[in-house]
């Protein structure tokens, strides 16, 4: 008996349902001496075996049926599906994990907090993605698995045909609305932790482990006015990418939700980086006491670099706004 | 053209006629490699990776009966249609027979 050819059939059957197995076995052993010449040698044996081909495929052969967990038919469903549900589970994943372990850390210091947070996060996206993965995909076979069964019987006709898409809109970008949504809440609810907290995060400390204070970075009466207003700019512009994903086109109404929320949130914004009592006087004459400059000098030069960071935000946006109209005008008055 | 899709038209082509040369040659008993060897010399080879399996499912449609035979040193299964078998392959043979007739009308018609 020769142990490559077991070694084949052994690599066959075991892919085969178990009462099958023997007879298979036995048969294709016969086969498999029929092949070779009286008295044959190993190369004989490796030539027979070559000839019979890879074992998987053979045993895909001996199987009546094409087995599959999605079938081909249905792949397009499973894949759309499966996108929109990923994409879903994972934001809300991101978001609520950036909420939970940002607000109640167990970590005391920013680094261990940028740490936990980080890596709590990563594990509840990866965890919530997986579990979207095998629900979608048990869902789907349990579909094919009932249709083919004759449980449930989906007949098609034609008023089940979806509408044609609008013509002549302007389409917004789903997934880059999306995308920005997403990032916006994640870096807007960071940025608003950080001024709530920032007396203990941004702040100037001489030794991170003692946590010995030389002095806050803002003055904590001009931030906080601002918090609330951050807070409704976040919500404002939240808001705003749900409405442009909701309607999925620029039309008067999206542009105008769009233009009211990128003034508000920028002229916040603006307003909030050119206040002349935004630095702490502390934190002026700490640093003018380093570099040897008047705290008023470095005050003014900090004021002068803000305008001009407030101007470009400004431009930025009234070139961002002009854009869109233009679009929105243009296809809107095509459609009348 | 793409020369993995040509090949592939082609196996797909010729994989319909398969189970139909299979059967035209399982009148009379046959073991699995007499089958390939007379297969062959008719000039329509089956791969013997293609062709077991192909028996094998063949019997289990219940169109091919089998028996061992243990009396040489070698056993043998050997294959032959059952009274199904005979149906089935009448009846695929006369669709052939108007698939090709059918087809040489189109294809004639095509060349002028």
């Amino acid at each position: 008996m020769n142990e490559l050819i077991e070694r084949y059939i052994y690599d066959v059957t075991r892919r085969l349902p178990e009462n099958t197995r023997a007879e298979v076995g036995k048969e294709l052993r016969a086969n498999i001496n029929d092949m070779l010449p009286e008295n044959p040698t190993q190369a004989d044996v490796e030539d027979v075996l070559a000839k019979l081909g890879e074992p998987r495929i053979m045993a895909s052969g001996y199987r009546a049926k094409p087995r599959f967990l999605i079938a081909p038919e249905w792949m397009d469903e499973y894949l759309q599906v499966l996108k929109t549900v990923l994409i879903v589970f994972g934001a809300i994943a991101l978001v609520s994990g950036l909420f939970d372990h940002l607000f109640n850390p167990e970590a005391t210091h920013v680094i261990g907090i940028i740490f936990e947070v980080w890596w709590s996060v990563l594990y509840d996206v990866a965890d919530s993605l997986l579990w979207a993965f095998a629900v979608v995909t048990l869902i789907f076979v349990a579909i094919q698995y009932s249709e083919k069964s004759g449980k449930i019987k989906t007949t098609w006709n034609p008023g089940k045909l979806p509408k044609l898409p609008k013509e002549n809109v302007v389409k917004i970008n789903r997934s880059g609305t999306f995308v920005g949504l997403i990032m916006g809440l994640i870096f807007g609810s960071i940025w608003i932790f950080l001024l709530i907290n920032n007396d203990v995060y941004l702040a100037w400390y001489d030794n991170l482990e003692a946590m010995n204070l030389v002095a806050p970075l803002f003055s904590a009466a001009v931030v906080k006015p601002f918090i609330s207003l951050f807070i409704i700019s976040l919500l404002f512009s939240a808001a705003a990418d749900i409405v442009k994903l909701y309607v999925g086109h620029w039309n008067y109404q999206v542009a105008a939700v769009y233009t009211g929320e990128k003034i508000f949130s920028n002229v916040v914004a603006i307003a909030f980086l050119n206040n002349p009592n935004l630095l702490h006087p502390d934190f002026l004459s700490e640093v003018s006491g380093i570099v040897g400059v008047s705290a008023a000098e470095i005050a003014d030069g900090v004021s002068k670099g803000m305008m001009a960071v407030g101007l470009i935000i400004a431009i930025g946006t009234v070139i961002d706004l002009i854009q869109i109209w233009v679009k929105t005008l243009k296809a809107n008055r095509q459609k009348s | 053209m793409d020369q993995t899709t040509l090949q592939n038209m082609r196996i797909e082509l010729r994989r319909g006629t398969q189970t139909l040369a299979v059967m035209s040659q399982l009148k009379k008993m046959q073991y699995g490699y007499s089958l390939l060897q007379n297969l062959e010399k008719t000039n329509t080879p089956i791969e013997a990776g293609t062709l077991y399996p192909l028996m094998r499912r063949l019997e289990s449609q219940g169109l091919l009966k089998s028996e061992w035979d243990t009396t040489e040193s070698r056993p043998r299964k050997y294959y032959s249609l059952s009274d199904d078998g005979e149906e089935a392959f009448e009846l695929l043979k006369k669709e052939w027979e108007a698939i090709s007739e059918e087809m040489a009308a189109l294809l004639k018609e095509e060349k002028q």
